[in-house]
């Protein structure tokens, strides 16, 4: 883990009407690290990620991105597509896949945004167009490999299990290769033993893809057992950031999570 | 509480029920009456009244009503018969029957093979006189096209049977099937026997100066180049099937979820037996008929293909299709001297097509860009205006298009390079077809290039922005750029159909361009199935040949102008009972599903900032 | 000049009492009701034939002649709602039930706008009828160097007052409440015990009985026939985009600007059939220059 920084996040504040969602949060994302970001629900995580992808448009602060091959850029006013094609890919909460297509379609899609065959190639079968889509068929399946769904290669993306249908999400993204991926909760509504693959899962992506993580998540054990850092969200300020064993040991964070009733027993019990 | 024999009163969803079906039967009499005027509008209701149709129609919903009623109530387990016995119910017989079939199953098609082949061979025969009579019948076994109708309908069925059986996937065929000199033989063989049904098929108003054609007799068939012809083209087949193995492109193919899984080469067999019932087949046709087909059915095809584009890929609404039909149209009139205003030079109908095409493209991105940047579905309405716009300009501006008296006569279609040459009279009334043979010569080609443009990237990404638009915009999907190529591309096929219909037309009147043709369209579009190209062709020649045939033989009180009403009824009743149409494109049946049970939406007419909702 | 932007003005009246329609809805369903233009159609053939079989001839006394055009009034508004709402509940409720994509609103919209079209040509002919006027023409006023006519100021006062209705019913009442509810977060407002089918059912007939009133209107002043419905729909339309979707007091002013705009060039270029062309054209401008229209969206929206 390097200390260049992939994700330059300065003072950003977003505001919704009357509702100030995120409040002068400022964060930096270091190249090949796993960072991951905590808070009660409601604390603005996931608000964060659709500002860093450019789904909202933060009112003040600044979002710069460094990419190794593209340079640097700002975020904030971009259109989303835009915001992908530098090197930023997501994952929902909710899984939004493409239903009514096969497993090996979803992932293909993920691969193709990044191709250039227009429509003309596509209409009269190029041999750019055909050597494109073979790559693309590699691609893809290596990917589905990567993520150990070879099983589910023509299984409907509607049919797949919860946990296939996190992985893949992952697998999706991955196709567009991205310099950082952006996980909104992967491991909600998993069991342990899937939590278990999954924490295996982000190392490999972390180590063999060499992208840069970050990741919102709930589950304590699994956050603390991944991420190298930890930003804490609440009421949309960043109240704490540091190393999990630092984090652990916060009070501002244990009153966030516990009320300051708890705050005592907390200290104690560490 | 099932030992009972229960009867539940009459409640309010069965009112419900009742009253909309009687209501349905009251308005399907009323739209089936004879026309009212508004200085007597009670008189048609009541000559309505007096009509026997009518009561037919009034009983056939009184009886749905209780149809359905009956039905729920037997679903809900709320009214059991009193003779229910699993043994004697009607469906189990009928699937006794069935069974019985299957096993016999061999004997059954093989006589029902031999005798659909030899009425084909009969009706298909050219100058004869009689056809269906039991002579002629026997004349044609005498001829080599009953046999190889016979062995390619047999081929048909037997892959079918093939594919369903799964024998072919766990390799009970024997393995000398896969080897190359087989498959090559195999191929050749077929193909001579398809020559065998075949028949030179290209009227005699074109010369191919390169081919000559000889007479129909059997003895004379060797010498048909047709016949080389279809034996290249299986053995081109046979080649095929060695080299797919080796091939990784096609493993793409493979991992399709397709509707019917069958081997590309099955796939590229069937279009061959398409092509030839869409060569053979029009010839046996009245006259009325192969006008209809040239006007009518096919260029609402011509139409249906490209707005498919548009609504079934893309999932958009364009109501104003019609526009850049009349744009094409118009541009041809143009540069063949046939408008008021004088074009720079002349130019022949196959040339005015790229310039329709660049005129058409142009302008469904000039509309396009605007609208689909904010909502889907003010693309609907603001297609609509530009209908609408077209409609009235082409009406007013007299000394441009000539008004409403119509414009001159438009230039006619000739080809004049080395090897092919020929002429087409734009005033032929067509006696022969040359008009539907130039459309399908233009058809097949869009028809091929349609397909690989749905089964490549951009046909994914068409499916993704359908299904999820957020998301795909997360993967770098521009989903703005896509929904303005679908657009466009619809509307560059519909100005080459313009440039066609034109010159068979001879004189443009605007009152052809007006909004009907654009619901006409999208109604061939939307029953037949969207998404799926054989689902519209299969919509296009449901509805135009109905359309047609109710002209002359309905028992209802029809005229023309009534079958937009019954296009609005049946838009409204597709939507409601079967959106995905007739023949519907598999991922499209499925989307909509999904759609109804929540995931993803089916369609690109959202808004594009949506937003996610976690 | 000022007598083109008084018909413009007029011209426009008519169009905001359309607008209405389309706007309501839009903000309560995100749909666009391509049968509204029915609506208008059906409101002007009430009229047309109310006023055909009672008002016996053109020297009725004044009293019975204000009676007769309150009533035509209500005849074409009830007629007008009553059509919106079997739109409704045909065409639009059943795939609201199954959770219909929206592509399947639109067109299951223009089948119901084109059945209702043909089926109303079939019935009543494809002639165009003109319904006799209980408004005397005697009238006239020289306003600012134009002629204005009992029938403008008639207008004038209907919409206004019907305006005034409208933004009192959904400021104010319950129905009201329940419609905004229903715009802003249709989900959350049947959780709080609004009964969502009769809420919409209640827009429909709203946006209906101003739709065909001004059916009567258009009777009145030209013709009556199937297809009077489509082009003045569209304009509405536009005028409603103009004013801002979703906002009333945006498709009240959004029709007299629109209705201004197309016939003030006129005055210059002199051909009548261009009218259709600039407003379409009006359209196409205020998508790409301001989408959100001049008042900006604000039924189904928060700040």
């Amino acid at each position: 883990m390097s200390n260049e920084l992939i994700f330059d996040v300065k003072d950003v504040t977003l505001r919704f009407g009357g509702v100030t969602s995120l409040n002068n949060v400022t964060l930096e994302h270091r190249r090949g690290e796993i960072l991951a970001i905590i808070g009660p629900n409601g604390a603005g995580k996931t608000s964060l990620f659709n500002s860093l992808t450019g789904v909202y448009q933060p009112q003040e602060g600044e979002i710069m991105f460094h990419s190794d091959t593209r340079g640097s850029h700002s975020v904030i006013g971009k259109l989303p597509h835009n915001v992908a094609r530098l090197g930023i890919a997501r994952t929902f909460q909710a899984s939004r896949l493409f239903n009514a297509l096969t497993t090996f379609e979803n992932i293909k899609i993920g691969i193709e945004a990044r191709q250039k065959t227009g429509p003309i190639g596509a209409m009269l079968k190029l041999p750019r167009t055909r050597h494109e889509e073979n790559l693309s068929d590699e691609k893809a399946l290596e990917l589905i490999e990567f993520v150990g769904l070879t099983h589910r290669l023509n299984t409907l993306a509607d049919s797949l299990p919860y946990g296939d249908r996190r992985r893949l999400e992952i697998a999706r993204a991955l196709g567009t290769e991205p310099e950082v991926l952006l996980l909104d909760e992967p491991a909600a509504g998993t069991n342990p033993s899937e939590k278990v693959e999954l924490t295996e899962l982000i190392r490999k992506i972390s180590r063999e893809y060499g992208v840069s993580v970050l990741l919102i998540e709930h589950d304590m054990r699994l956050v603390m057992a991944l991420a190298e850092r930890l930003y804490v969200l609440n009421f949309g300020s960043v109240i704490a950031q540091g190393t999990p064993e630092e984090i652990r040991a916060n009070d501002a964070v244990i009153e966030a999570y516990l009320g300051s009733a708890h705050h005592d027993e907390a200290k104690e019990s560490n | 509480m099932s030992d009972d024999i229960t009867r539940t009163k009459f409640n309010r969803e069965d009112a419900r029920l009742a009253s909309t079906c009687v209501a349905g039967g009251l308005l399907l009499a009323l739209m089936t009456g004879p026309a009212g005027t508004a200085d007597a509008p009670l008189s048609s209701a009541k000559t309505s009244l007096f009509s026997g149709h009518v009561w037919g129609f009034l009983a056939f919903g009184i009886a749905l009503a209780v149809v359905s009623v009956w039905r729920r109530k037997v679903r809900n387990g709320e009214w059991v018969s009193r003779r229910e016995s699993p043994r004697r119910s009607p469906s189990v017989f009928v699937g006794n029957v069935m069974g019985a079939m299957s096993n016999a199953w061999w004997i059954v098609a093989f006589v029902v093979t031999f005798l659909v082949a030899l009425l084909v061979a009969d009706l298909t025969g050219p100058y004869v006189p009689n056809k269906l009579s039991f002579g002629q019948l026997f004349t044609q076994l005498q001829d080599s096209r009953t046999y190889g109708y016979i062995v390619f309908l047999w081929w048909i069925v037997n892959s079918i049977r093939l594919r369903r059986s799964r024998a072919a996937r766990h390799g009970v065929l024997p393995a000398f099937t896969r080897s190359a000199v087989f498959r090559v033989l195999a191929g050749g063989v077929g193909g001579f026997l398809f020559a065998l049904g075949a028949d030179p098929w290209l009227p005699e108003k074109f010369s191919f100066s390169y081919f000559t054609f000889h007479n129909n007799s059997t003895t004379a068939f060797l010498s048909h180049l047709p016949t080389w012809l279809w034996t290249g083209c299986g053995l081109l087949l046979g080649v095929r099937a060695v080299l797919a193995d080796r091939n990784k492109s096609t493993h793409s193919n493979r991992l399709r979820a397709r509707q019917f899984k069958m081997s590309s080469n099955t796939r590229v067999a069937l279009y061959g037996v398409a092509l030839f019932a869409a060569f053979e087949a029009p010839k046996f046709l009245s006259p009325f008929w192969q006008e209809a087909i040239f006007q009518q059915i096919g260029i609402f095809c011509f139409l249906a293909i490209g707005l498919n584009i548009v609504v079934g890929f893309a999932g958009l609404l364009d109501l104003g299709y019609v526009a850049f039909y009349a744009l094409g149209a118009y541009v041809n009139a143009y540069f063949s001297g046939a408008l008021p205003i004088r074009p720079p030079f002349i130019l022949n109908p196959f040339l005015s097509i790229p310039v329709a095409i660049v005129v058409a493209m142009a302008a469904g991105v000039l509309l396009g860009l605007p609208t689909l940047r904010l909502r889907g579905d003010y693309l609907a309405i603001v297609t609509l205006g530009f209908g609408e716009i077209v409609y009235v300009l082409a009406n007013n501006l007299q000394n441009i298009t000539g008004g409403a008296n119509g414009s001159g006569t438009i230039g006619n279609f000739s080809l004049n390079i080395p090897g092919i040459r020929f002429t087409l009279d734009g005033q032929a009334i067509s006696q022969d077809l040359n008009f539907y043979y130039l459309l399908l010569a233009f058809m097949i080609p869009i028809l091929i290039i349609f397909t690989s443009l749905n089964n490549s990237k951009v046909g994914r990404s068409w499916a993704a922005i359908r299904e999820d638009e957020v998301a795909a915009a997360s993967l770098g999907i521009n989903g703005l750029k896509y929904k303005v190529m679908a657009f466009a591309i619809g509307a560059s096929t519909s100005g080459v159909a313009g440039v066609l219909a034109s010159v068979k037309q001879g004189i443009l009147f605007p009152s052809n361009f007006a909004l009907q043709v654009s619901i006409t369209v999208l109604v061939l579009v939307i029953f037949g199935g969207m998404g799926s190209i054989t689902g519209v062709l299969i919509g296009s020649a449901v509805i135009g040949w109905l359309l047609q045939f109710l002209l002359f033989h309905s028992f209802i009180d029809y005229q023309d102008a009534d079958k937009y009403m019954y296009i609005g009824a049946l838009l409204i009743l597709a939507m409601i009972f079967r959106p995905q149409g007739l023949w519907p494109a598999t991922r499209r049946a499925r989307e909509f599903h999904d759609a109804e049970i929540g995931l993803g939406t089916a369609d690109a007419v959202g808004e594009p900032a949506e937003g996610p909702l976690a | 000049m000022s007598s083109y932007i008084a018909q413009g003005l007029f011209a426009g009246l008519i169009y905001s009492m359309v607008a209405l329609g389309y706007t309501l809805v839009y903000g309560v369903l995100r749909l666009i009701n391509f049968a509204h233009s029915e609506v208008l159609m059906s409101g002007g053939f009430a009229g047309y034939f109310f006023l055909h079989y009672l008002m016996k001839n053109n020297n009725e006394p004044t009293l019975t002649r204000i009676l007769l055009f309150l009533g035509a009034l209500i005849a074409s508004g009830v007629v007008g709602a009553v059509v919106a709402m079997l739109v409704e509940r045909f065409a639009y409720r059943p795939l609201r039930r199954r959770n219909a994509p929206k592509l399947t609103y639109l067109i299951s919209a223009i089948g119901a706008s084109y059945f209702l079209l043909n089926f109303a040509g079939k019935e009543f002919g494809r002639n165009p009828i003109s319904p006799p006027s209980p408004i005397s023409n005697t009238f006239q006023w020289n306003v600012l160097g134009t002629s204005i006519s009992l029938f403008d100021v008639v207008l004038l006062v209907v919409t206004l007052v019907l305006y005034f209705f409208v933004n009192v019913l959904v400021n104010k009442s319950k129905v009201g409440r329940s419609i905004r509810a229903v715009a802003q977060d249709q989900e959350t407002a049947t959780l709080m015990g609004v009964n969502v089918n009769s809420t919409i059912a209640a827009t429909f007939a709203i946006g209906g009985f101003m739709g065909g009133i001004a059916g009567l209107f258009i009777g009145l002043s030209s013709v009556v026939d199937f297809n009077m419905g489509f082009t003045p729909a569209l304009l509405a339309f536009t005028a409603a985009v103009l004013g801002g979707i979703g906002n009333i007091r945006g498709a009240m002013v959004g029709g007299v600007v629109l209705g201004i705009c197309m016939y003030v060039p006129i005055y210059w270029i002199n051909q009548p059939f261009y009218e259709p062309v600039i407003g379409f054209s009006i359209l196409v401008l205020v998508l790409l220059v301001r989408p959100t229209g001049l008042f900006g969206e604000s039924l189904g929206r928060s700040a």
